[in-house]
């Protein structure tokens, strides 16, 4: 029996030499490619922290626009109103948004709303701030607030992309942390009973609802960073794009073409994305507004064949590659 | 005052038979088959498309064109259970949702490439014509348009109490396995099922078309409407999602008056919350 264990040294080097790839990649990457960059990595985060809540602990979320959009709104009005600066309002805005996470999963356990009426329930808070948010005039109702453009380091403004890039690398990097810790700690293996079979893991001992609003909130107050920095980085906001169902069904079909359940799978989907849309935009066929669309038809097509024909999501198959590879090295070994 | 309130609820009763019968086919294909199908909304959209198109280069009015749009919404069901459905029937409710809102994704932007994004609506003689009863004005396109909503809502209820293949319907709705047990082609009841659903809502897409301003992102509010009244209504439950589509329509155009109209999306949502929070089965539900 031989057993392939990747040794921990070899795994440090290749976490150590893709870092300092990362870390080197503003060096020779363009305007434009730092912009696709920055907003590839800013997806595959934003799938990283659905997947806290859909792949580990199973509950089927389809409010987190709720979170980012709380997240931009509540420290762009901090930084317009009130002069307070977004390294502080990103905080405050991950923790309203956590407040928000906290109190919708309370209402959710309290009626023990499960299954279909969870999506549906978590869907209909969304739809309802998007609604207030449209007619609420202190943020600027559906006209949205413009930011200036502007070079203030000590307001998360800057001319140039690199400083955006270290962030938002930063923020993927810490996502993904989280992320290795909650699989790794008892936390996740509560959250994979929980997800499997809820009776079953209530019965066993693990305490349900408290792990289920505990992911909750940790996974809002990610997704509201996310939110802060599109307003830092896009510089306008607008009910439509925080509250609407796009960045919701973004961060669906990157989780779920790359795996949801698993550390790499969304970061894996979502950068498989901006990828396949960067190509498509390079090719001088058609213009812009047509390729978006055709973009996205791709996507979709994708996302169901890939439900259909690989529930697992695109990660399996580098699994399988993995171990059609180690396969031929035993092979190779035994003949030797 | 009475009589804008009064017309606000004609117009709310009218828009809400509407909303009421899109939420039948959601609620149809759930309570036959468990399957939630959040591609309901563009099931509507598509066929008043079609319709439009019709209407704009042949000049065929929308309400002739009916006659092609109802059998073409029900190849449409048929082949969207037989490519999407049928593999889905096992699955669990999060995989339903996340297919049918590929599809929807899907839908949304082939629409947007073939037609492009703007409002479209086909003006036909009768679009602005209605009829004045006193103080009351009821828009003629909107009358007849609730009027052949309530003609599926009692034509599907007749052929769920009276027909064999209703009858078998609802069998296979009450236990799938029983109704397999004595004979009944429980798949092909499934089809069918499919195929009403879409007819239903392709005849309401095309009767929509002369008066209501439609993009390829109105699928979407479609889509919110039904699953409101839905749930408003009860899961699965007939009278409910009429029920239901009512209660939208009138709050809506009630909203629309006292308040801001654009908050009527936000209230709709908000009672969706109440009920589920303090009857998560429906209004109608058991």
């Amino acid at each position: 029996m031989v057993q392939h264990v990747v040794h921990p040294k070899r795994q440090f080097l290749f976490i150590a030499f893709g870092g300092i790839l990362l870390l080197l990649l503003p060096l020779v990457l363009n305007d434009h490619l730092m912009t696709v960059a920055i907003t590839g990595f800013m997806w595959a985060y934003l799938c990283v922290c659905w997947n806290l809540v859909f792949g580990f602990a199973g509950q089927f979320s389809l409010g987190h626009m709720l979170f980012w959009g709380v997240g931009a709104y509540t420290s762009t009005v901090l930084f317009i109103n009130f002069g307070i600066t977004p390294w502080i309002g990103i905080f405050v805005g991950g923790l309203v948004a956590a407040g928000f996470a906290f109190l919708i999963s309370i209402i959710i356990l309290r009626y023990r709303i499960k299954g279909v009426y969870f999506a549906l329930m978590t869907l209909a808070f969304a739809e309802v701030v998007l609604g207030l948010a449209m007619n609420w005039d202190y943020i600027r109702g559906p006209a949205g607030i413009l930011l200036l453009l502007k070079n203030s380091p000590a307001n998360m403004f800057f001319i140039e992309r690199y400083p955006y890039y270290y962030i938002m690398l930063g923020l993927l990097v810490m996502g993904l942390w989280i992320t290795f810790l909650i699989k790794k700690k008892k936390i996740g293996y509560y959250l994979i009973a929980l997800r499997e079979d809820e009776e079953a893991a209530e019965v066993s001992g693990v305490p349900t609802s408290r792990y289920k609003i505990l992911i909750m909130v940790i996974s809002a107050f990610m997704t509201a960073l996310a939110g802060t920095f599109y307003a830092q980085f896009f510089l306008y906001i607008s009910p439509e794009i925080m509250f609407g169902f796009g960045s919701q069904m973004t961060m669906l079909i990157g989780t779920m073409v790359g795996g949801a359940g698993t550390l790499a799978g969304p970061v894996l989907g979502s950068l498989v994305f901006s990828f396949l849309g960067e190509l498509l935009r390079s090719l001088p066929i058609v213009h812009s507004r047509e390729i978006v669309t055709a973009e996205r038809m791709v996507w979709s097509l994708i996302l169901i064949l890939v439900i259909f024909y690989l529930p697992g999501g695109l990660i399996t198959w580098i699994g399988k590659i993995k171990n059609r590879f180690k396969r031929s090295q035993i092979i190779m070994k035994k003949e030797v | 005052m009475v009589e804008v309130t009064l017309n606000a609820l004609i117009n709310g009763f009218l828009y809400g038979s509407i909303w009421g019968v899109i939420a039948l086919g959601f609620t149809l294909i759930f309570g036959v088959m468990d399957f939630v199908n959040f591609a309901q909304g563009f099931f509507v959209l598509v066929p008043a498309y079609v319709s439009f198109l019709l209407f704009t280069s042949w000049g065929i009015d929308p309400y002739v064109s009916l006659i092609l749009v109802i059998p073409l919404s029900f190849i449409l069901g048929l082949l969207v259970y037989k490519c999407v459905g049928a593999r889905l029937l096992d699955e669990p409710h999060s995989a339903h949702i996340i297919v049918t809102l590929g599809l929807c994704f899907f839908i949304e932007n082939s629409i947007l490439l073939l037609a492009g994004g703007d409002l479209r609506s086909a003006v036909t003689s009768y679009t602005s014509e209605s009829i004045r009863l006193g103080p009351l004005i009821i828009s003629y396109p909107r009358l007849w348009a609730s009027l052949i909503a309530w003609v599926c809502v009692i034509g599907l209820f007749l052929f769920l109490k009276h027909t064999n293949l209703g009858k078998s319907m609802r069998a296979a709705a009450d236990n799938r396995e029983g109704a397999k047990i004595v004979g009944i082609y429980v798949d092909r009841v499934y089809l069918i099922a499919f195929g009403l659903s879409f007819m239903i809502a392709g005849m309401t897409g095309a009767v929509m078309i002369p008066f209501y301003l439609m993009n390829p992102f109105t699928g979407m509010d479609f889509l919110g409407k039904a699953f409101a009244a839905v749930i408003i209504g009860g899961l699965g439950s007939i009278p409910g999602a009429i029920l239901g589509g009512l209660i939208i329509g009138v709050v809506e155009s009630i909203a629309g008056v006292f308040l801001k109209s654009s908050l009527g999306n936000a209230l709709t949502f908000f009672i969706v919350i109440l009920v589920l929070i303090f009857k998560p089965s429906g209004l109608f539900g058991e």
